[in-house]
């Protein structure tokens, strides 16, 4: 009886020593929490949650200090997403943190552009192209459409227009020969 | 030599009489022709005109910049440039297109010039050729032949097309019938180009084109050319279904035909292409099928491209009263057109006016019952009710599996659905969605990266400001310079 405890209990503390070395050692092949999280962000950087970026979003959700439902550009989409990932109740986006929008990006309306560079620093993307007395413009590719850069225009020309209005949805529709 | 009977697709009772009975027409030049600059890949050519400009009939008046896939357009007719404009074109949403005013005179532009032997040219002449003469793949993907014929491998087989699947379409049985010579030139040329080993020649069964391009092969004697019979079966004649069934060899689904060896062109493709040698003019009109109840007479005809499709209707003697529908193409992946009043374009191959006999009843999908119909028809088999369950669900990963991607959207699976289920239609729809998901990944991504780089700079931004230290030795130094200055006024006030 004495040996066979002994023997078992031998037996899981050499796997337990192999699997604190291995896990010590070998790469984490997985990524950090905090990256996956981040991954299911959808990147708009307009820290409309609270936080400056998505990734301290992403961070506060790990660190406990933030709920799932916080992330208005996301919709509810990104929240039953970040449940299923984390394994928390299902829930919905939180309307204090904001109303979900359609994918839009900024457009700048160049004639009414005083090129005051204002907007420029707010952008969190590096998105708009100016310079001081220069009309400024929005990179559309890069822009998120977080909507930072309207506080800060003294002259109100920049609009937030839906993507789908500006993209052709028929662009990439190949048909064979 | 007929191909073997395929074990996929459907077979159509043949609702159309075949080119011998459909008179080809030659369609007046409008007054009013509106030229889309689209490409194969959803981009416009940069037109080389101005508005006010005149030009003349064959003359190059947009062109494709740099490597991006497209071949120059050509005005249609002699006349003067009225206008640039962003206009809705058939299929793709909006395209740039030039409106030319036609001045009726119909003159020749003199900047190309005709041989009398064009297969004695060099193949690098030949190739120069075919990308000048703005000749993209006319069997309806306007892919450029340039580039098909430049494949960087090894081709042994060039495949003709001919065999035109789709019920109601014939334009290139019409073109088979009136000019056999001119495919078999364009044939020969592209040979040269490819240095391929052999031509098949694919045409339908029962089609009587055959025989004239049977004489006409036999008048040329060049042992190089076989037309085979491709059964009667929809759809023989998209590319990789005919290539799978004249050589038996499957393309690759992540390859391209080209990766077979084999090279496929629409008959109408070689022809314009024999045309721009013994006439000198570039692809300015192309065969358009018009046809359906909808229409007092089915004609085929030949059509300078930018007529508005109206002026075709009337040269087949205008609507019935029981039109119902306008589609491009054909009626299994013909596209419903909103408006008459668009140009034809490069890709037209046929107008079908559908009335009322011709459209289904609308009937209520029904739930699948597993038959498995739409399996056993899928030319590239498929599992469309795997398919339907998981584009339903929303699920990509499994859509990926399934290979989405590699839907032709023939519409067979609709076809033979005892549930009248819209297959076709909820896969496109999920190729779409997979599409805008990729897109928006894409774009997350990208944002991503942006903003880290900002952080970094901002942080690198930050620290060299903490050099003010130095500034602040400045201030220092300013003072004591200041006091000292005081302290020197002071003194000479003393």
């Amino acid at each position: 009886m004495l040996t066979a405890i002994v023997v078992v209990a031998a037996i899981a503390a050499a796997i337990g020593v192999c699997l604190q070395l291995s896990a010590a050692r070998l790469p984490d092949t997985a990524g950090s929490p905090v990256d996956e999280v981040n991954a299911l962000l959808p990147q708009t950087q307009c820290a409309q949650c609270g936080y400056p970026g998505c990734r301290p979003y992403a961070q506060a959700i790990i660190e406990g200090s933030a709920a799932i439902d916080q992330c208005a550009p996301g919709g509810d989409a990104t929240v039953t997403a970040l449940a299923k990932l984390l394994g928390l109740p299902a829930s919905t986006l939180n309307p204090a943190f904001g109303i979900y929008k359609v994918p839009s990006v900024a457009v700048i309306r160049e004639a009414d552009c005083i090129g005051c560079a204002l907007c420029l620093a707010d952008c969190p993307v590096d998105a708009i192209v100016g310079a001081h007395r220069y009309t400024h413009t929005v990179i559309r590719s890069e822009c998120t459409g977080c909507e930072l850069c309207l506080p800060p225009c003294p002259v109100d020309c920049i609009d937030i227009v839906p993507l789908k209005a500006l993209v052709n949805k028929n662009a990439h529709r190949n048909k064979a020969a | 030599m007929t191909a073997g009977n395929p074990d996929w697709g459907i077979r159509i009772p043949p609702a159309m009489k075949f080119a011998e009975e459909l008179p080809l027409l030659i369609a007046p030049v409008p007054a009013r022709l509106l030229v889309p600059l689209n490409q194969a890949i959803g981009f416009n050519a940069a037109a080389l005109v101005q508005p006010g400009e005149s030009v003349k009939k064959g003359q190059p008046i947009a062109a494709s910049a740099g490597n991006a896939p497209g071949a120059p357009v050509h005005a249609p007719t002699s006349g003067t440039v009225a206008g640039i404009s962003i206009q809705p074109v058939t299929g793709r949403g909006d395209a740039r297109c030039i409106e030319i005013t036609a001045d009726g005179l119909d003159e020749r532009w003199g900047g190309y010039r005709s041989y009398a032997n064009p297969l004695g040219l060099a193949t690098s002449q030949l190739r120069d050729a075919v990308a000048e003469a703005g000749i993209v793949g006319l069997g309806g993907a306007m892919f450029p032949t340039r580039i098909k014929l430049n494949p960087g491998l090894g081709v042994s087989t060039l495949i003709l097309n001919g065999a035109e699947c789709e019920p109601r379409i014939n334009c290139d049985d019409a073109l088979m019938c009136s000019q056999p010579d001119s495919i078999l030139l364009g044939a020969q040329i592209m040979l040269r180009i490819l240095a391929a080993d052999e031509c098949l020649l694919a045409v339908k069964e029962h089609s009587t084109a055959a025989e004239h391009l049977q004489n006409s092969i036999n008048k040329l004697n060049d042992d190089r050319f076989r037309l085979e019979r491709v059964p009667a079966v929809y759809p023989a004649g998209g590319e990789a279904q005919l290539i799978r069934l004249l050589k038996g060899i499957e393309v690759p689904h992540d390859g391209l035909p080209w990766d077979t060896g084999v090279i496929c062109q629409n008959v109408a493709t070689a022809a314009a292409l024999a045309d721009f040698f013994t006439h000198a003019e570039p692809l300015i009109s192309r065969i358009v099928t018009i046809s359906g109840t909808g229409v007092q007479r089915p004609v085929n005809v030949r059509a300078r491209i930018g007529t508005a499709i109206s002026e075709l209707i009337e040269c087949a003697g205008g609507y019935t009263p029981a039109a119902q529908r306008l589609i491009m193409g054909g009626p299994m992946m013909g596209i419903a057109l909103p408006d008459d009043a668009l140009p034809v374009t490069k890709a037209c191959n046929s107008l079908f006016v559908a009335g009322h006999d011709e459209l289904s009843a609308q009937t209520a999908a029904m739930p699948c019952i597993r038959c498995g119909e739409c399996a056993t028809a899928c030319p590239v088999n498929l599992t469309p009710q795997l398919l339907l369950q998981s584009a339903r669900a929303q699920d990509f990963d499994r859509l990926e599996t399934l290979a989405l991607a590699d839907c032709i959207e023939c519409g067979c699976c609709d076809y033979v659905c005892p549930s009248h289920i819209p297959l076709t239609q909820t896969f496109r729809n999920a190729k779409h969605t997979r599409w805008d998901i990729a897109l928006e990944k894409r774009r997350a991504q990208l944002a991503q990266q942006r903003f880290a780089a900002r952080t970094a700079r901002l942080e690198q931004n930050a620290q060299s400001t903490d050099l003010s230290d130095i500034h602040k030795v400045g201030q220092d130094e300013l003072s004591e310079l200041l006091r000292r200055a005081g302290a020197d006024n002071q003194d000479q006030d003393s």
